[in-house]
C-alpha cells in the first residue's frame, strides 16, 4: 500500500519520526507518536537500546487505546459500560484498572469518579489509563535495557535517570503557565518520578466538580509529581476539581506534590516542592501571593 | 522502664494519627502550614527554566518526516504569544497538508518552549493547538469510517 492510498488516521498512526537533526550529537532514540488523543514522545538517552523496543511500546499504547478507549464502541470498557462484559470475565489489567478508580473515588471523596465524568453512561477511566499507560510504556523500555529515558504523554511525563546518563543531572520538566500558554511558570527537577498537569487549558474547561456538575474554577493549572504517574494523572484530576482547595489536599498526600497557578495569577506549592522550585529568592526572605511573570 | 511503652503508645498513636490525616478523603481549607506562594518567572533572579513574557522572534523546528514526506514549520512569536506558524516545508500537491502541519505543530510549540529555555528537557501541560490537533484527527477518522 502506498502512502496517498493509506486512510488519513493510519497514516498519522505510522508517521515515522526521524531523530531532530538540530540536536545531532544526542545519544539514544527519539519518537513522537500520536495515540490516545494526544502525542506521546519518547526521548531514550542510553547507548544500545533496540529501536523494536520503542515499536513495541507504541504499539502497546495502541493496544490500551483500542482496550479502554470510552469513545470505540466495540472497546472492552464500553462492552463493560453496557453490561455485554461482567468486570468478573474482564482481563486483569482492566479489572485492576476499574479497581483503581474505585480506590481513587474513595481517596479523593469522590471527586475523581469514573463512572459519573460521561453523560452516557459509559465508565471514563481516562483520568487514569493515560497515566498508567505511558507508565507501562515505560516499563518496557526498561525491560528493554534502558535506565536513562523520559516519556511524555501529552504533557503527562515518566522520567527515568538522567539526560546525561553518567552525570547525575536530573531531567528538568518545565510546567506550562497556562495564563500565557507558550511561556513556562517554572521548572521541576525529576530523577525517577512522574510529572501529572490537569489544566483549563488542555482542551477547554474540561475538568468537571463532579459534586456541582460545573466545571472547575479557581485553578488554571495543577500539577502533581511523584512516584507513579497513574496516582499522579488521577490526583490531578481530582486535586483540579477541588478548585482552590485541590493543593492543600494533595500536601496531605504522602509522597506526592503539586504546584499551582490560580484563575487570578497566583502561584502555589506544596512545601515539599517549593524547597526545590528554583523561585530565585534570597535565602530567609518569606515569599509573599505575587501575580505570575 | 516503666514509661517505655507508654512512650512507644504515644509514638505509635502520633504515627496513625498522622497517617489518618494524610488519607483524609475530604478537602481541606489551604493552611499556610502546607501550602507555600511560591513567585515564579518574575524578579531580579529569573529562575532558569522559566521565560520572560516578552520573547519574540521566529524559531524554525527540525524536520518531521511523514508518509507523505518532509514537514517543517516556523513558529513566530510576539510578546510571548505565537502568532504565526508557517510551514517552510510541506509535502507537494497532498490534500492533507493542513493535517500534517497539525500534527507537526505540537511538536513545534514544544521545540518554542526547550528553544526558550535550553535547560528543560521536557514540557508538562498539553498545548492549546492539541484541540486543534483533535479536530484534525477526529475529522480524519469520521472520513476513515464514513
Amino acid at each position: 500500500m502506498t502512502a496517498e492510498e493509506r486512510p488519513a488516521a493510519d497514516a498519522f498512526d505510522r508517521a515515522d519520526i526521524q531523530p531532530d537533526p538540530g540536536r545531532p550529537g544526542l545519544p539514544g532514540l527519539r519518537r513522537i507518536e500520536p495515540v490516545m488523543g494526544t502525542i506521546v514522545s519518547f526521548d531514550v538517552r542510553d547507548e544500545g537500546v533496540a529501536p523494536q523496543a520503542l515499536d513495541r511500546a507504541v504499539e502497546h499504547l495502541h493496544d490500551i487505546e483500542c482496550r479502554f478507549s470510552p469513545y470505540r464502541p466495540d472497546s472492552e470498557v464500553c462492552r463493560l459500560g453496557r453490561a455485554e462484559l461482567a468486570l468478573d470475565d474482564a482481563r486483569p489489567d482492566l479489572r485492576w484498572i476499574m479497581g483503581l478508580c474505585d480506590e481513587l473515588a474513595r481517596l479523593t471523596g469522590g471527586y475523581f469518579d469514573a463512572r459519573r465524568f460521561r453523560a452516557d453512561g459509559m465508565p471514563d477511566p481516562t483520568g487514569v489509563v493515560k497515566g498508567w499507560a505511558v507508565e507501562e510504556a515505560a516499563f518496557i523500555l526498561v525491560d528493554a535495557g534502558a535506565a536513562n529515558f523520559l516519556v511524555n504523554g501529552g504533557g503527562d511525563i515518566v522520567a527515568r535517570g538522567s539526560p546525561e546518563p553518567g552525570s547525575g543531572r536530573p531531567w528538568r520538566v518545565g510546567i506550562r503557565n497556562p495564563l500565557q500558554g507558550e511561556l513556562l511558570a517554572t521548572a521541576l527537577e525529576v530523577r525517577d518520578g512522574a510529572v501529572a498537569t490537569s489544566g483549563t487549558y488542555e482542551r477547554g474547561e474540561h475538568v468537571v466538580d463532579p459534586h456541582s456538575g460545573r466545571p472547575s474554577t479557581g485553578l488554571v493549572s495543577l500539577t502533581v509529581t511523584g512516584g507513579s504517574l497513574a496516582y499522579a494523572d488521577a490526583y490531578a484530576t481530582a486535586a483540579f476539581a477541588m478548585g482552590r482547595n485541590g493543593p492543600a489536599w494533595i500536601a496531605g498526600l504522602d509522597d506526592y506534590e503539586a504546584f499551582a497557578v490560580t484563575a487570578d495569577g497566583l502561584t502555589l506549592a506544596t512545601r515539599g516542592l517549593a524547597r526545590s522550585l528554583e523561585v530565585g529568592l534570597p535565602a530567609g526572605r518569606q515569599p509573599g501571593p505575587r501575580r505570575c511573570a | 522502664m516503666p514509661k517505655r511503652p507508654v512512650f512507644a503508645a504515644l509514638v505509635g498513636g502520633a504515627a496513625l494519627i498522622l497517617v489518618i490525616h494524610f488519607k483524609t478523603p475530604e478537602p481541606v481549607p489551604a493552611s499556610p502550614a502546607e501550602l507555600q506562594p511560591v513567585i515564579v518567572g518574575q524578579g531580579s533572579s529569573p529562575i532558569p527554566g522559566a521565560t520572560a513574557a516578552t520573547a519574540s522572534g521566529s524559531y524554525v523546528g527540525s524536520v518531521i518526516s511523514t508518509p507523505y514526506g518532509p514537514v517543517q514549520v516556523q513558529v513566530t512569536l510576539e510578546n510571548g504569544r505565537v502568532t504565526a506558524v508557517e510551514a517552510v516545508q510541506m509535502p507537494a500537491n497532498d490534500p492533507r497538508s493542513s493535517q500534517i502541519s497539525q500534527y507537526a505543530i505540537p511538536q513545534l510549540i514544544q521545540e518554542v518552549l526547550q528553544a526558550q529555555s535550553a535547560q528543560v528537557d521536557a514540557v508538562s501541560g498539553a498545548t492549546y493547538t492539541c484541540r486543534a490537533f483533535m479536530q484534525s484527527m477526529q475529522s480524519a477518522l469520521s472520513q476513515a469510517s464514513g
